[in-house]
């Protein structure tokens, strides 16, 4: 019974109870009975409607499992080395968070992928280190780039756009140096692991930039230059008209 | 061959995948292209309502035909999304004003300043306007309602059930000024589209439905809706057998708030040079000339409008007016017009 | 007799045309790709395609835009199948039985059950497309508000029951956080701003590729990655049946036809659901595979890879494309996303479906009909031949794998709507969801909840709007009451607590 007590289904439980109860007083600020947006109104067309609806099955189905919930511990349900998972998590907010909208969509997707390849694939070997070492230097001068981006204009007069651009400029630069190093780094290693981080990643972009024509979330030198090539070569195919 | 120099190789790749990405890098301010003859490179043109619908079909058709003109590829893409189509708007509105980026609107998005989709007007756009199909007001086949008379005699009496795709839409505006013209009280039911709105006519779901005969064309002529009148000043021959009379016959007194009329068109910034925009307006009339055009637009009751220029501007910002202060009125916006400055349509006064 | 005849004459001229069959089977190849994606949708495949396509005869065009259709939804259940990421919602259902399935060695066989499957139910719903087209439009149009609502509803239910572990509980409260996750944003009937917390990036919602990913992608790679030592040990698993021999697909392509009484029970229920406007794939896949479960003599296996449970699933999902083409051809309505970016693509072409499409072209339908005889052909003979490539990759080890698999995650998600924020939003989403499936709280009744939320939501304010807040219309209708009675009954069967209080009398309170 002591095992039940401190079942986490029960924790959970009562974690979405506050969040019914929260929601519904959310959604219990809503129009209820005005008009909104052109719609006779009434209770029954309110768009608390769901909303409230939701929150009453929600406070339901979490008293029965508070009251009912299975006999598993912390245990059974996260198995596994946590270090590693709170890694992975890392390694993807970095990415999201912090590469993605500040460098080249490219180079940030080969420094991601030699990480996560260096930690997990070749897990003992010599280069896991330098490439986590490489990451977090990059990552560092990011931020280094973007606090100068706000704090400059407090002391030095330049107009903000132009720095915005050196700014952008600078975060290219530490990105297609951080990518050159993992190169260097994976570049003794085999051809496979090669594949993934530096080729898989370049086709990748080519397809979806040029093929599917999606934009890329940050275009630097990479993409820019992928782009000239691509415009000259289609420039020689397409004639003139009118 | 594999193990006697794989460093010289890989240094060799290295070096030059470095130097290429740093020589673009210091290069890129500078290359941005020169004086090259207007469309040297592929256009690209961006829908901002999803793949399929009206606008990106009038938008595909015309553009079609315009890169046959302009002798340049020009690929469509669609971004839909945000708030009346503010996230293509201000995508587009971002590239440079080269004329390379154009962008399919409709006279919905006219509403996306002050839904809070974005801070701009429609005065930053240089529109051509391909045009849109008339406003129809239609009954199921099977509904005792025979006529408008009848529908506006029971109207009067009983709650009538009226469909008109979603609130703040081009057929949501018709069916209020509808029932301003007529003095009579609908219900206004929404869809999320025009689609499901006609289909649920059809099932009876509801009374009435208003969207465009291009829409309704289908089930017109499978017989599962009844035409009753179309929204504007002329009568529609939509078959042999089947002409569709114009609302304003029996109430003349509509004349003074319809026809709102669909505006499908395409823009691109107003800041494009002159000369691009002189040749793209070019192009696109001629496009509309072309017999492609033509015979798309008469398969799908579509009237061709062919404005551009200040002809459009003005029309774009005549729907800007009446749509944001119709929706103002309604209490849906989060800005007021007043803060965008746009002026309270005449009409309405 | 003789439309059999101009039908085979039809089928002949497109065959005989080297350049078709070149557009039909690379149309379908992408396809297939379109769909293993993660985030590249089958609506996506037939915009883009119908941009290059445009230059095309209209049977060219046809052949490649219905190519890459039916491919896609085929591809979506790859990834489903071999890494437990379902490239669609739709082939969720898919990677209930199919994951197991591949986790066992025997990933080659369901990548090759699938391909018979998806084949199969195509070409049934082609069928009921070409005989009985008129009658299911009708019973389709049948459908209003409160049909539409209690669909939904059904739907997630019966997601919810099928994948929850120990009760279905667990499986309802996901459901219930789908549906409010689908809140988020304006409502449609009033444009109300509901939990938008006054951030305009809000306002349009959460994007449904976004949520996918985050349900699905994100919560795979984290969970892979950090039990290396385990998925290590299963790649060279499934290695080692490799090594048995490719002929495993063979095996599973002919073992389809063991299950026939599934197929065809799957491809009726997938047409069924294609046909109603707005409802599509991501359903059908779970109704066929509750009908196969409840149907089986040992509902026990399902879930741990039972080829019945995976060849139901699919063959619903691919019959469905018949299915969404029934009122497309009749009527003029579209019966899901990428049927109504078909129907842009034939009017851009000059042919406008509906009820005027026999007078004005009489022999499209069986034009249509070929068309997507071949569409299933090449789909089939690609499957064949990508399903020994593909389930080669079960050989690279996944450490080396799955680091793309994220990045291809990120991209997905950001490709379709062109905004970073569907990123910023499926990250943190899918950290989220990984915590709950770690708490054994099933993921797909979730999905499915978001998907149909809008629908549930809209559905029944507008009936309650027309009845004027009367539940007692609903009664008069026989469609509406089969649902109702469908959905009381499940409930009813499923509710663990009364069940155990009287089998089991342990009760804790």
């Amino acid at each position: 019974m002591k095992k039940t007590t401190s079942s986490p289904d029960r924790f959970i439980a009562i974690l979405l109870l506050i969040f019914a109860i929260s929601s519904a007083m959310v959604a219990s600020t809503y129009p209820i009975n005005e008009s909104w947006g052109g719609v006779a109104s009434a209770w029954y067309v309110s768009p608390a409607l769901l909303p409230l609806f939701i929150s009453f099955c929600l406070f339901l189905l979490s008293i029965t499992l508070f009251f009912r919930p299975s006999n598993s511990v912390w245990h059974d349900y996260f198995s596994g080395k946590a270090s590693h998972k709170i890694w992975v998590i890392c390694a993807l907010v970095s990415f999201v968070y912090f590469l993605i909208p500040n460098i080249d969509f490219y180079l940030s997707s080969v420094l991601f992928l030699s990480l996560l390849v260096g930690r997990f694939h070749l897990v003992s070997d010599a280069v896991s280190k330098p490439l986590g070492f490489i990451y977090v230097v990059v990552c560092m001068f990011v931020l280094i780039a973007l606090g100068l981006q706000h704090l400059l204009p407090l002391f030095a007069s330049a107009p903000a756009p132009t720095l915005a651009t050196n700014v952008a400029d600078i975060t290219d630069i530490i990105g297609v140096l951080g990518t050159a190093a993992c190169i260097w780094v994976l570049h003794v290693h085999k051809v496979k692991v090669f594949l993934v981080c530096v080729w898989l990643p370049l086709l990748l972009v080519i397809g979806f930039r040029f093929l599917l024509l999606v934009p890329m979330p940050t275009e630097g030198s990479v993409i820019l230059l992928l782009n000239e090539i691509f415009t000259q070569i289609s420039s020689l195919f397409v004639g003139k008209g009118i | 061959m594999k193990h006697t120099s794989p460093y010289k190789q890989h240094l060799a790749s290295l070096a030059a995948f470095v130097g290429l990405a740093l020589g673009i890098l210091f290069f890129r301010h500078t290359v941005i292209d020169g004086a090259d003859e207007f469309p040297s490179r592929p256009i690209s043109h961006v829908v901002v309502w999803s793949a399929g619908g009206g606008t990106d079909i009038a938008n595909r058709v015309v553009s079609a035909e315009m890169a046959k003109l302009l002798g340049q590829t020009v690929n469509v893409t669609n971004r839909p999304g945000g708030v009346a189509g503010s996230l293509g708007m201000s995508y587009v509105s971002q590239r440079p004003a080269d004329g390379y980026t154009w962008v399919g609107i409709s006279e919905s998005c006219v509403t996306a300043g002050v839904m809070g989709g974005w801070q701009e007007r429609m005065d930053i756009w240089y529109p051509m306007i391909i045009g849109g199909s008339p406003s129809v007001i239609s009954v199921s086949s099977e509904s005792s309602i025979n006529s408008l008379t009848d529908l506006i005699a029971q109207a009067k009496q009983r709650t009538i059930n009226a469909a008109a795709g979603g609130s703040g839409s081009i057929h949501h505006l018709n069916l209020l000024a509808f029932e301003r013209g007529v003095d009579a009280p609908f219900k206004f039911v929404p869809f999320p589209g025009s689609a499901p709105a006609q289909i649920a006519a059809v099932t009876q779901e509801v009374h009435v439905v208003i969207t465009t005969l291009a829409e309704q064309q289908q089930l017109i002529s499978a017989g599962k809706l009844k035409p009753l009148a179309m929204l504007n000043e002329s009568e529609y021959a939509f078959s042999e057998n089947l002409i569709i009379p114009s609302a304003f016959v029996d109430f003349p007194s509509l004349s003074e708030h319809l026809p709102v009329f669909q505006s499908i068109g395409m823009a691109i910034s107003d800041d494009a040079p002159d000369e691009v925009k002189a040749l793209l307006s070019e192009a696109f009339t001629q496009a509309l000339q072309t017999p492609t055009v033509k015979t798309w637009a008469d398969n799908n009751y579509f009237s061709l409008s062919g404005r551009t220029g200040d002809a459009a501007k003005e029309e774009f910002a005549r729907l800007e007016s009446l749509f944001t202060w119709t929706l103002n009125d309604m209490g849906v916006t989060k800005i007021s017009p007043e803060a965008l400055a746009i002026a309270r349509p005449d009409a309405s006064e | 007799m003789e439309g059999f005849f101009q039908f085979s004459q039809i089928l002949w001229q497109l065959v005989s045309n080297p350049t078709n069959l070149l557009v039909v089977f690379v149309a379908s190849l992408l396809g297939i790709g379109f769909g293993a994606l993660p985030g590249l949708t089958a609506t996506l495949g037939v915009a883009l395609l119908t941009t290059l396509t445009y230059g095309f005869d209209v049977s060219t065009a046809l052949l490649a835009l219905l190519g890459l259709y039916v491919g896609a939804i085929y591809g979506g259940s790859y990834p489903s199948i071999l890494i437990n990421i379902p490239g669609t919602a739709a082939a969720a259902a898919s990677a209930l039985d199919g994951y197991p399935m591949s986790q066992r060695g025997e990933g080659a066989k369901a990548l090759g059950l699938i391909t018979s499957a998806s084949a199969i139910g195509t070409f049934i719903g082609l069928l009921m497309l070409v005989f009985i087209a008129p009658f299911i439009a009708s019973v389709a149009l049948q459908f209003t508000s409160f049909e539409f609502f209690l669909l939904a509803l059904f739907g997630i239910l019966i997601s919810g029951t099928l994948t929850g572990e120990g009760g279905a509980v667990k499986g309802w409260i996901m459901g219930m956080l789908g549906l409010f996750l689908a809140t988020i944003g304006r409502d449609s009937l009033q444009f109300f701003p509901r939990f938008t917390f006054d951030q305009p990036a809000l306002d349009s919602g959460l994007d449904i590729v976004a949520v996918l990913i985050g349900a699905y992608g994100i919560p795979q790679v984290i969970k892979v990655l950090s039990d290396t030592s385990e998925v290590k040990s299963k790649a060279s698993a499934s290695f080692d049946s490799m090594k048995q021999g490719f002929a495993s697909v063979y095996v599973g392509v002919l073992e389809a036809f063991k299950y026939i009484k599934h197929v065809v029970r799957s491809a009726l229920i997938g047409v069924g659901i294609g046909a109603v406007p707005g409802v599509g794939e991501d359903i059908a896949g779970w109704v066929s595979y509750s009908a196969a479960k409840k149907g089986s003599k040992n509902p026990e296996t399902f879930g741990k890879g039972n080829a019945e449970g995976l060849v139901s699933a699919e063959t619903a999902n691919n019959a469905c494309v018949g299915g969404a083409m029934i009122p497309l051809l009749t009527l003029g309505i579209p019966g899901s996303a990428p049927a109504a970016m078909l129907l842009g693509a034939l009017i851009l072409h000059g042919v406008n479906p509906g009820p005027t499409l026999t007078t004005e072209r009489p022999d499209f339908l069986l034009e249509i009909t070929a068309i997507m005889m071949l569409a299933t052909f090449a789909m089939f003979i690609n499957g064949t031949i990508l399903a020994q490539r593909v389930a080669k990759l079960l050989t690279v080890p996944a450490t080396l794998f799955m680091p793309l698999v994220a990045v291809l995650c990120v991209l997905g998600s950001y490709a379709l709507g062109l905004n970073v924020f569907n990123i910023y939003v499926m990250l943190p989403f899918g950290i989220l969801a990984y915590c709950l499936i770690e708490m054994k709280f099933p993921i797909s009744p979730l999905v499915i909840g978001f998907i149909l939320g809008p629908m549930a939501d809209e559905s029944l304010r507008r009936a309650l709007l027309v009845t004027e807040g009367s539940l007692f219309p609903l009664l008069q209708r026989p469609l509406a009451i089969v649902l109702l009675l469908i959905i009381v009954v499940m409930v009813l069967s499923q509710v663990p607590l009364i069940n155990r209080m009287f089998k089991k009398k342990k009760v804790v309170f």
